[in-house]
């Protein structure tokens, strides 16, 4: 598999601001449109709160048909599609269970997968991450997705077998027409 | 010129048509827009949404008392304020309601907006009728006149249910209008008001005249008892009527000369 490092992409929080989470991602082109994301979520050491419940909130127009591949223990998880006449974006959402899964400053979570279909024109942008208090709903910290790699599958062995037997028949193929015509002549 | 002594015998009409116009299911109403009011989080997946909805009507006439009620098909979703309602939406017009619906929808639960299915009520108007005021246009001396042309609605959808021409039309509306002139200031009492009211009304009579031939004394009378009909308005144009008695006025039925434009 190849992998394109695009590097990272500090959001949210610059340089010199107080640490705050961050959710990094990384990117698995599926075929045709669909994708997966794996999302961690970081809770950098200095944070001024305890994460307990966070989501991830899709551009409309360019996000849909989610499918939720994988929560981490201790996390409930669920996706939604956009609502565009209510202002909705697609979602993903997650919220601790327990004291033991809420995310201290210092740690990170595991993976968090989502599968989605993707129509945008750039390198999946329009997705926000949100930490929010779990009480009033109020936003402790928001910011883009720190895109950590996009892999964009090669072609397996055995497609590029069948291809390569496909030339080797076709190279044949003309030589022997180029015999018989030479043997008529 | 004919000089005739100005007297108007009043009667109480009593109109069949009593209630207020009944409102009926309107399957060419359409939602064209939603337009969100405000969004509220509940809980961590429940959120209240009010908003209010743009319609499109397909009809031919105009839409009146136009209410509109959402159900939920989904247990996803809960209506807490089903009903909107609407001004008067003109002939394949569009309005925007003057309320907002609320729901409250889990985001747990697949959505989408078929879930929320909308019908429609009101009334169909004739073109170029007011709306049927039914027994409220009889509660005021003035009655309603909801598009504030001068004339009463119920007047008005009377005489224009005759079909009569253009020419037919505008006489009976003036002499209607005259008619509730008299009722006005007779309850009213304004002295400097009374001359030229009665001369409106000999000229509308006069201009009934020229216009309908044999039946003009008909139109008249029909105008009257759709006019003053109610205790308040025979009442007050009794007085009118008194504080004229006696007086004399001039007015000529052979021509147009009394007819307003």
């Amino acid at each position: 598999m190849k992998k394109i490092i695009s590097g990272l992409f500090l959001t949210g929080f610059m340089a010199g601001a107080q640490a705050g989470p961050i959710v990094t991602a990384d990117y698995t082109e599926l075929g045709g449109n669909r994708w997966q994301a794996d999302y961690i979520l970081s809770n950098p050491v200095g944070s001024p709160f305890d994460i307990n419940y966070f989501t991830i909130d899709y551009v409309a127009e360019a996000y849909t048909n989610f499918t939720l591949i994988n929560s981490v223990q201790g996390w409930d998880s669920f996706v939604a599609e956009a609502i565009p006449a209510f202002g909705f974006g697609g979602l993903f959402d997650a919220f601790a269970l327990d004291n033991a899964a809420i995310l201290a400053p210092g740690q990170s979570t595991g993976f968090f997968s989502v599968e989605f279909d993707y129509f945008g024109n750039d390198n999946l942008s329009g997705q926000q991450y949100s930490v929010l208090d779990p009480s009033s709903f109020e936003s402790l910290a928001s910011g883009a997705i720190n895109q950590h790699s996009i892999s964009v599958p090669e072609p397996s062995s055995l497609t590029l077998l069948v291809v390569g037997m496909g030339l080797v028949c076709w190279r044949r193929r003309l030589a022997q027409f180029a015999c018989a015509k030479g043997v008529r002549r | 010129m004919k000089s005739a002594r100005f007297r108007f015998l009043v009667a109480i009409a009593t109109l069949a048509s009593g209630g207020l116009a009944q409102a009926a299911p309107l399957s060419e109403i359409e939602v064209t827009q939603i337009l969100n009011v405000d969004t509220q989080q509940i809980s961590r997946t429940v959120y209240e949404i009010s908003y209010r909805v743009s319609v499109a009507s397909s009809y031919d006439h105009t839409v009146t008392g136009l209410t509109g009620t959402i159900t939920s098909v989904s247990t996803g979703v809960e209506v807490l304020d089903r009903t909107v309602h609407f001004d008067d939406i003109a002939a394949v017009g569009s309005q925007q309601s003057r309320d907002a619906i609320l729901i409250r929808l889990n985001r747990r639960t697949p959505f989408s907006m078929d879930m929320l299915q909308w019908s429609f009520d009101g009334e169909l108007v004739q073109n170029g009728l007011p709306p049927d005021p039914g027994s409220a246009g009889r509660e005021t001396l003035g009655g309603i006149d909801s598009d504030k042309d001068g004339v009463r609605d119920d007047l008005q959808r009377k005489i224009l249910e005759q079909n009569l021409d253009e020419e037919k039309t505008k006489a009976l509306i003036q002499y209607a209008i005259a008619l509730q002139e008299a009722m006005r200031i007779g309850a009213a009492d304004p002295a400097n008001e009374l001359q030229p009211v009665a001369k409106s009304i000999v000229d509308s009579v006069d201009c009934l005249y020229a216009r309908f031939d044999d039946d003009a004394r008909e139109q008249v009378k029909a105008v009257e008892r759709l006019a003053i009909n109610t205790d308040e308005r025979y009442h007050a144009y009794n007085i009118f009527n008194d504080r004229l008695s006696g007086q004399f006025f001039g007015g000529n039925r052979e021509n147009q000369d009394g007819c307003q434009p």
